[in-house]
Parts: C-alpha cells; structure tokens; sequence
C-alpha cells in the first residue's frame, strides 16, 4: 500500500503525462488524415519537413495546421509541400527574432507579424510586456502600422491602451477608432497620438456622439 | 448600432429593405437576442429538487469504486513528514523541467487559464447555395456545416472557439472557397485564398 506522499507522487505523474500523451495522439491523428488524402511519398516529405523544423523548435502542430488547410482546400500535393515549407521558413524566422519562449500560438502570430513587415523590436517590447495577450495585442498593433501609424507608435498606443485598463473587445476597437479619427481628416500620425492622449487622460477614444462604423 | 437595423428589429421594416451587410448583422442580432430569451428565468429548474434528492440518496449507497474516487477528489486533511513534503516539491519542479523541454514557453499557461471556449456566431449571406461549410484552425481545417433554417438565404452556425486570433473560410456548395466578405481583417493563406480573421477576447479578464 502507498503512503501519503507516495500517492502524491503518483498523482503527479499522472497528471504530468497526460499532456504529452494528448500531444501524440493529435499527431497521430493529422498525419493519418494526411495519409488519408495525399500520396506517400508527399506525407513523407512533409513529415521530413516538419521533423526538421521541429529541431528548431517549431511547433509542429502549425505546420500539420497548415498542411490540413492544403488538403481541405484541395491543393496540389506540390502546393501544400511548398507552403509548409515557407511556414516552416517563417516560424523559424519568427524564433530566430523574438527567441524560443514564444508559445505555440503567439510564435504563429509573430510569424504572420513578420510577412506584414512589422518590426522585430516592437515584437518583441510587445512579448516582453505582455506576454499573456501577445496574440490580441499584436492584432491591434499590426491593425494600426497597416493603416499608417508607424509601428513605434502603434506599441505606444496599445500599451498606453493596456495602462488604461483596456481589455477585449475594448482593445479591438482602437483600430476602428483610428479609421474613425483618419475619415475625419487626420494623417495616421495624427490620429495616432490624439489616440494616445484621448487614452492617457480617459477620455472616450471615440468622442460621443459619432457613429462608429467599421 | 444602425438605425435601420434597429427598426428591423423592431419588426417596423421587413430583412429584404436591409442591405447585405445590415442583414448578416441581423441574423446575429436575432440568434443573439434568442440566446437571451431563452436564458431568462431566474426560477430553479423543473425537477431541480428531485435530482438533488436523488444524489443524496445515490451519495449513500455509492459503490466501492466511487467511495474511492471520492477519497482522492474530496478535500482533507492531510498529514505529512517534512521529507515526504520536500519530495513532492522536487517532483513538482522535475515535472516542469521536463513540460519546458518538450514545449516551451509560459504562454501556455496563460492560454489554459483563458483557454475556455467562447460560442462565436458565424453567418454567410449565400441565397443561391445549396450547402455552405465553414473550414478554421478553430475546426482542425474540417469542414462543419452551416443551416438555413428559415430559408431566408442566410446561413448560419455557432461554434466554440478559444480566445485567440483564428483564420477560416467559407466553403459554398462543396467546391467554392469564399472569404467572409463581412471579417474586419484577412490573411494571406499561402494557397493563393484569403482567410478572413476573427479576433475573439477572452470573456472577462485578460486581453
């Protein structure tokens, strides 16, 4: 019969197992649907792939993700090859910038981040000060630099955003404030900062009155 | 929310006057306002009572295996020597050594804490289609369906989704891919589609 702490240490093993066995069983699952849908030899090319990124540190689950999204849209073998491939490519780019303690979800956010052109060392100011809302926040700041605002500023605004009590749905509207702000007349600049001051004095971020819209 | 919309609602103006947009946004509305109808009353549930006694009575005469699933679950006190306590310590931290090898970084733990699923709405406007599927990373990029119910042209579906920003597409008739005309931001997917993006905030708090 187990002791006390004994039962403990077994809890704990318990416990701690389950994620990795989780893990392998939903591989296990994505490389049969690949197998199901593509040629041999294309899965074994992929999985080379994947293998090889995932000494690097990339998650595999993002690259079967976008592997499935070539078979449920109906790709070329060729295609889907290539495309995980430049993911592949991407994510280790987005490792090689922002480091290897990204989580699975934010470094696929980071990556995409990166194509956009937005830059490393907002990034990572961004992973570095927020990490458990990188995902939500780099949305914003990405929203912001796409239409305009210098991607320094964008962080600024966010993160002023963020000191402000800014949370959800409250952060995702910032961008549709901006638009707001840009149809009234303002350079993206402009708008940017009056963003940033309407924030640091808690002010309403669209005045009353006006009609958001979109 | 747009005047006309609101008149809609308000059963002034019949959907066709609506434009497109207006009437996807009204198709939400609707699904959203039956959520809320249905979720009204404060009274206890029919039969509430009856299952309260029957668990008090199935607590009684649990079986064997039961009792000891309680033993484990149901909290107690415990005592143990300091060195039993310092060894499940070690083993905590040995445990999450090994976790960090195999996928590292702290935002997972974050993830799990927001990770609970939120019930996101999604609605086409496709009068002509016969069927309509919605494909995502929140779907494992399978295809799940969409209904008409009211054949009014507008389809619809809800499904769970974990706070997080997501990417999908919307399938027509079992062979036309369709970015969703209505998503605020989309995404290139490497396949020559754009995916539309839904950013979706965790409920409470967090960002």
């Amino acid at each position: 019969m187990l002791g006390a702490a004994g039962r403990i240490l077994v809890a704990l093993l318990v416990v701690g197992a389950v994620p990795s066995a989780a893990l392998a069983q939903s591989e296990e699952r994505d490389v049969e649907r690949l197998r199901a849908e593509l040629a041999d030899e294309t899965v074994t090319r992929l999985l080379r792939i994947i293998d090889d990124a995932a000494q690097d540190g990339v998650p595999k689950e993002l690259l079967f993700r976008k592997a499935l999204e070539g078979v449920s849209k109906g790709q070329s073998e060729a295609a889907i090859i290539q495309t995980v491939n430049e993911e592949a490519r991407d994510l280790r780019a987005a490792i090689r910038a922002m480091g290897p303690d990204l989580g699975e979800e934010a470094l696929g956010e980071a990556a995409r981040a990166l194509r956009r052109g937005v830059d490393p060392g907002v990034l990572r100011s961004l992973a570095r000060g927020h990490p458990g809302s990188f995902s939500m926040l780099l949305l914003v700041v990405e929203d912001l630099v796409g239409q305009g605002v210098p991607a320094a500023r964008a962080y600024q605004v966010v993160d002023e955003a963020v000191q402000q009590g800014y949370r959800g749905d409250r952060i995702l509207a910032l961008p549709t404030a901006m638009r707001q702000m840009v149809r009234e007349g303002n350079s993206p600049g402009q708008a940017a900062a009056t963003l940033q001051q309407r924030l640091r004095r808690n002010q309403p971020i669209i005045p009353p009155g006006i009609q958001p819209s979109g | 929310m747009k005047r006309e919309l609101h008149r809609f609602l308000d059963g002034e103006i019949p959907r066709e006057s609506l434009s497109e947009d207006l009437q996807n946004e009204a198709a939400a509305w609707k699904a959203l306002l039956e959520d809320v109808r249905e979720a009204g009353s404060d009274a206890a549930p029919v039969g509430l009572e009856t299952r309260v006694l029957q668990s008090v009575r199935a607590e009684a005469s649990a079986s064997g295996w039961v009792r000891t699933m309680r033993w484990w679950t149901r909290p107690r006190p415990l005592r143990l020597p300091p060195l039993a306590g310092a060894l499940a310590a070690a083993a905590v931290v040995l445990l999450l050594l090994g976790r960090q090898a195999v996928s590292p970084g702290s935002n997972e733990v974050v993830a799990g804490l927001n990770g609970q699923a939120i019930h996101v709405q999604f609605a086409l406007n496709a009068p002509d289609a016969s069927t309509v599927a919605i494909s995502g990373d929140f779907t494992d990029w399978s295809n799940v369906g969409l209904s008409d119910a009211d054949g009014d042209g507008v389809w619809t579906v809800r499904i769970p989704v974990r706070p997080g920003v997501h990417e999908y597409m919307f399938l027509i008739d079992g062979t036309q891919w369709i970015t969703d005309p209505n998503a605020e931001r989309y995404e290139e997917d490497g396949y020559g589609y754009r995916n539309a993006i839904v950013a979706v905030a965790p409920p409470t708090a967090g960002i």
